[in-house]
């Protein structure tokens, strides 16, 4: 398994934000139209951190059950976000 | 009515975590009191999602700042006095129409010293050594004499840079990327602030310290390094280089771990890194601080822990000594995970010194680190000297800068998977440049 994976959501170190939020989504589309499309749902039901249409993806929090799978079926793939760590001293 | 939310007790409680902070006894204010406080963050806390989305479609009192469905809380800065006399009626409104309960919102310490650990920020003694030694020890002030980094972008990518410190001019700023609803020039760590002040701090206004290139143009890239928000940075970036600047990127993220990582299927960042060095963006990475991790000792120069892309021939990876040329213990080694594939070299490119209780801008204010200041505060002075030469030279290609650095680069008799090319030296790139520029002429 890779390293900082575990198959369901971001890992990586905790970073010391006044943030109630501990999962991040990665949302990918394959044409515009259905970017456009999870787009406009998504920031009606989840806060939205990146918007990158050039490469169809989006940047979320927490999604629930319903909602990933009405993105799903509007046409993009619901993707646990892969997260790098800062350089720390051991 | 708002004023029964506030007065009834069993609408608006005082939370007992809020009373305290955990560990200093520091209210949510930041003053030190130990005791009553004024609290200024309020959670507002509704029952269920659907109430959340009924409330937060109209308009909510205060400054919102965290909104989270999930939970089905908004996190506000209100004046308790509002509160107290009833004086904002949306508060009685969110109570009695949506069933809200309003706390006081607790507050965690941050680490004082971010991703460094606590044992290793020691206690502020101005004799030690601090950057200035550093910008000597490199030759960054020989240097300038040629080129001080003026018209060329560096952006750091990191944890922000923090936009009230004086050594970054709003005149300097170039432009910025963060994520939707936030600031970049703020600094969620500190640990940004430290690798810009490295690379382009300036004392030109008023700034504590001068950085590598104290004339260089600044984008802060405000990132909690999610892959996503790296990726859409660098598209940003290779927007920036497209348009004709001259881009530098220093990078002090990675993964620590001492054992080779793989990248999941859906990974954006190293193919965004990729378009955007085609863009013409000029990458710079700490090596990373793995060497223990991956089971090294200190005296050796294996096994090899510098991880993924920072193998790449079109990046350069920064490793770190002591002002005495000792390779730190943590600094990862080379030749890196994927050296002998296709497009890339034997890492690292070269070493930079951060020194033993060595002083340094850390967020808003200076902080010694005991053990230096990491591969992260060797990357940026990399990054700086790049500056520097193309201020001195227009129109150097990525290649001939990260060759020019690491031909000058200062022998240290070590191993090459330690030092790599040897710890870089500011005035004799700049020298080889300009004698490259006359040769060029002549």
């Amino acid at each position: 398994m890779p390293f900082g994976w575990n198959g369901k959501r971001s890992s990586g170190t905790a970073v010391p934000m006044a943030e109630p939020v501990d999962t991040r989504y990665k949302i990918k589309a394959q044409t515009l139209d259905d970017f456009v499309k999870v787009r406009d749902f998504v920031r009606s039901h989840a806060r939205v951190y990146v918007t990158n249409e050039r490469r169809l993806s989006l940047s979320v929090d927490h999604l629930s059950d319903d909602d990933k799978s009405t993105v799903e079926r509007l046409g993009a793939e619901v993707l646990p976000e892969l997260r790098y760590d800062l350089e720390r001293l051991p | 009515m708002a004023g029964d939310a506030a007065g009834g007790g069993s609408s608006w409680e005082p939370s007992r975590t809020g009373t305290r902070t955990m560990t200093s006894g520091r209210s949510p204010d930041g003053r030190e009191d130990g005791g009553a406080f004024a609290p200024k963050r309020f959670k507002i806390m509704f029952p269920n999602a659907q109430a959340f989305d009924a409330a937060t479609a109209i308009e909510t009192p205060g400054t919102t700042l965290v909104r989270s469905r999930k939970r089905a809380v908004l996190s506000v800065d209100l004046d308790p006095r509002a509160i107290e006399r009833g004086a904002d009626r949306r508060i009685g409104a969110l109570v009695e129409r949506f069933g809200a309960r309003i706390v006081e919102d607790f507050r965690y310490d941050m680490e004082p010293v971010g991703p460094f650990g606590h044992e290793l920020f020691e206690p502020e003694d101005e004799k030690s050594p601090s950057l200035d030694n550093v910008l000597d020890r490199i030759g960054a002030r020989e240097a300038w004499r040629h080129g001080r980094g003026s018209g060329v972008i560096i952006a750091v990518v990191d944890t922000g840079i923090d936009g009230t410190r004086p050594e970054f001019s709003p005149s300097r700023r170039r432009g910025a990327w963060q994520t939707e609803q936030d600031e970049p020039w703020t600094d969620w760590d500190g640990h940004g602030t430290m690798c810009a002040a490295i690379a382009a701090g300036s004392r030109a206004d008023g700034g504590l310290f001068d950085g590598v290139a104290p004339e260089a143009m600044i984008v802060a890239c405000k990132t909690s390094f999610y892959d996503g928000e790296l990726a859409a940075i660098y598209d940003y970036l290779a927007e920036l280089a497209t348009s004709g600047e001259t881009v530098i990127a220093t990078n002090s993220f990675g993964f620590n771990t001492g054992t080779m990582p793989t990248l999941p299927p859906g990974e954006e960042f190293t193919q965004s890194l990729d378009d955007a060095i085609a863009a013409g963006v000029i990458p710079f990475f700490s090596a990373g601080n793995n060497h223990a991790l991956a089971g090294g000792r200190p005296d050796a120069c294996s096994p090899t822990s510098i991880w993924l892309h920072k193998s790449w021939s079109s990046v350069m990876s920064v490793g770190t000594t002591d002002l005495d040329d000792r390779m730190w213990y943590y600094s990862s080694r080379g030749p890196g995970q994927f050296f002998g594939a296709p497009e890339t070299n034997a890492k690292p490119d070269v070493v930079a010194p951060t020194p033993k209780r060595g002083r340094i801008l850390y967020g808003d204010r200076v902080q010694t680190l005991r053990d230096g200041w990491g591969s992260s505060g060797a990357c940026p002075q990399a990054a700086g000297l790049a500056a520097l030469l193309h201020s001195a030279s227009r129109n150097l290609s990525r290649d001939r800068t990260f060759d020019l650095i690491r031909r000058s680069a200062r022998d240290l008799s070590l191993a090459f998977e330690c030092q790599g090319h040897g710890s870089i030296d500011c005035a004799a790139a700049m020298n080889a440049v300009l004698a490259s520029s006359k040769s060029a002429i002549s």
